[in-house]
């Protein structure tokens, strides 16, 4: 239960004091009757008060001296002055000194009402915000990166120490290791933590929209843009911004995007106003960046940029026993989620847990296991609850002659199956719509022509 | 904190002059709320002895002192009616005043008249104020403090809107605070 509301009534005459104690205990608020200013110091010296309510005349130590030594004790403690005897100089001086009001006795009964239900529900306001990060720290620890293997214990330590600084980090690694996880990781252990964190994933947007996108668009900027749009670089202001496939950009959003981060502001399309954005760029790719650059696709200057700090994700297969305890966290969530109840992998599941070379990484052993938990039946997973059956050999050893040809035939049979939705065939090949583009650029596939 | 031992009665006075029938129409409000025994006693004069001159409004606490040893039978709950304007020292008035979980109470039909407001007066809206003022202090009465419910009759007044506005029922979180022994099922009107 909630401590009830304390306020402390400090008033020479008794009848004044006792009289609005009486009247805010019906609200529920626990209001103590105080003689005088040398007491009511003593008591918010020894016990905690949320309101003052101090009468300005009284001997020895008047209101304005409580409140300047009051706020001396707590400082921002709100104090209320009342008086029978106003003037503009004391109103004037009791608001200089800090008071959070000056009412003239008698008082309207309403205003006083509304003046101390305001202080409370700011204050209700600030302890639900200060119990709300409390649970986003607990909640945003590295509690949703898991793993022992040497590999991922070496990331976390970086995590921990890059995300006191504002430097640039990369993220590299395969699709499905994990890279927004990390991110988000930084972010959350970073004094950016209470701003934004802003993701974008360049890949999946047409290089059109991409400008747009991250720096926003002015009214009238360009045909269809019917209002002003804030890019992502201004939502994320005070945050962070996270880029996700940044090899995919092209020449010209490369340029722009080092343009902001040298000059740390930015202009929306068809704007002429520079605006300013406080924003921790994180990156990441699943390219060799230093390849592209050497291949010219990618711009030097940038990549020192964006790579002031660089973190590699290791894909799953390198990452030995990790699997299994992935495997355990993802079926516990999925339990959790869909109320079933799982002991455990059959020892079939686990062998071949670790000979599969899972190469969606982390997101297909997710999916997989969210499969699993959804078809399965019994107490423990088995092999046929696995998206690949009771097929020991793993699809790629299937394929071994040519799975670039078999994955490319397959996502055309998925694409062509949805009429080319992107969307419903990036969610049917369990991979994002970032990966499903580059894939359909990388593999020159093109929707068949009516 | 509400009271453990149900009184004998709550007996009813009028305070020098009163609208026509409030006692009858609070008698009946009360007892339609609460499971307590009312009874109309004699009036008694305006309470001069409360009188502040200097506002021409009477001091409330004043007045529930003297309810208080006027009828001090601890068994017997009291509560006043008036036409005399009511008010604390610190605050400009109030409609009521109870002690909150004792034996006393008086409310003030002063500012509930339309005529107050510059209205032409209506006695049916007139009582319908007073039941809900007369409701709302027995409840602090019974230990019940102010209600965020603006429907329910413990939500604080402090103009006539918000009297208005309010029923003269209980909320179901005020009704499940109430003693046990003084709920009544509710009926009539809100």
């Amino acid at each position: 239960m909630k401590p009830a509301v304390r306020i402390m009534v400090v008033d020479d005459e008794k009848i004044v004091r006792e009289s609005l104690s009486i009247w805010l205990q019906k609200f529920g608020y626990e209001a103590v009757p105080v003689e005088g200013g040398q007491e009511a110091l003593d008591l918010l010296n020894r016990e905690e008060w949320n309101i003052l309510l101090v009468d300005l005349k009284m001997p020895r130590i008047d209101g304005i001296e409580v409140l300047r030594k009051a706020l001396e004790v707590k400082p921002g403690i709100p104090v209320i002055i009342f008086t029978a005897y106003a003037t503009v100089e004391t109103a004037v001086e009791a608001m200089r000194v800090g008071a959070y009001d000056y009412l003239i006795k008698p008082i309207d009964p309403d205003m006083l009402t509304l003046k101390v239900q305001k202080i409370v529900e700011k204050q209700n306001l600030e302890d639900e915000n200060i119990m709300l990060r409390e649970k986003i720290d607990a909640i945003y620890q590295f509690d949703e990166i898991v793993g022992n293997s040497k590999s991922v214990q070496e990331v976390l330590k970086m995590v921990g120490s890059v995300a006191a600084s504002d430097a640039t980090v990369l993220i590299t690694g395969e699709s499905g290791t994990g890279k927004e996880l990390i991110a988000r990781a930084i972010h959350s252990n970073s004094e950016r933590r209470y701003k934004p964190f802003v993701a974008v994933s360049i890949g999946a947007l047409p290089d059109t929209m991409v400008e747009s996108e991250l720096f926003g668009h002015e009214k009238g900027s360009f045909t269809g843009a019917s209002h002003t749009h804030m890019g992502r670089f201004e939502l994320a202001d005070g945050g962070t911004l996270f880029l996700d496939e940044v090899g995919d950009m092209s020449p010209k959003v490369q340029v722009d995007l080092l343009r902001v981060l040298e000059e740390k502001a930015c202009y929306r399309l068809g704007g002429n106003r520079k605006i300013h954005t406080d924003v921790r760029v994180i990156s990441a790719t699943n390219k060799d960046l230093k390849k592209n650059i050497k291949e010219g696709t990618f711009r030097e200057d940038l990549y020192y940029r964006l790579n002031v700090v660089g973190i590699h994700l290791p894909p799953l297969r390198k990452r030995g026993d990790d699997v299994l305890l992935l495997a355990e966290y993802f079926l516990k969530k999925f339990c959790m989620k869909m109320n079933r109840k799982k002991e455990g992998f059959s020892p079939k599941v686990i062998e071949m847990f670790s000979r599969y070379k899972w190469p969606g990484n982390i997101r297909e052993l997710e999916n997989a296991i969210e499969r699993a938990v959804v078809v399965g039946k019994g107490s423990l997973v088995q092999l046929r609850d696995m998206p690949f059956g009771g097929d020991q050999e793993s699809p790629e050893e299937k394929a071994a002659i040519s799975l670039r040809e078999a994955e490319k035939k397959h996502i055309l049979q998925v694409l062509d199956k949805t009429g080319w939705n992107v969307t419903r065939s990036a969610h049917l090949l369990e991979i994002d719509r970032a990966t499903l583009y580059n894939k359909i650029k990388n593999y020159g596939l093109s929707r068949p022509q009516d | 904190m509400p009271p453990c031992e149900p009184p004998s009665k709550l007996c009813i006075v009028s305070l020098g002059d009163t609208p026509d029938d409030a006692e009858e129409r609070v008698c009946s409000a009360i007892q339609s709320s609460f499971e307590l025994n009312c009874e109309i006693l004699s009036p008694e004069p305006r309470p001069e002895f409360a009188l502040d001159a200097s506002r021409d409004q009477y001091n409330s606490l004043e007045i529930l002192d003297w309810l208080e040893s006027r009828f001090p039978q601890p068994d017997q709950w009291i509560l006043g009616i008036t036409n005399a304007d009511l008010a604390i020292p610190v605050l400009t008035f109030v409609f009521g005043e109870a002690r909150l979980g004792g034996r006393s109470a008086v409310i003030s039909a002063f500012r509930l008249h339309e005529e107050f407001h510059g209205r032409p007066a209506d006695t049916m809206v007139l009582l319908s104020r007073v039941e809900k003022e007369a409701i709302h202090e027995v409840g602090h009465m019974l230990g019940l403090t102010h209600c965020l419910d603006r429907n329910c009759v413990m939500y604080p007044s402090n103009s006539l809107a918000q009297t208005d506005v309010k029923s003269t029922r209980f909320c179901p979180g005020c009704r499940s605070s109430l003693p046990p022994w003084c709920l009544a099922e509710p009926t009539g009107p809100n």
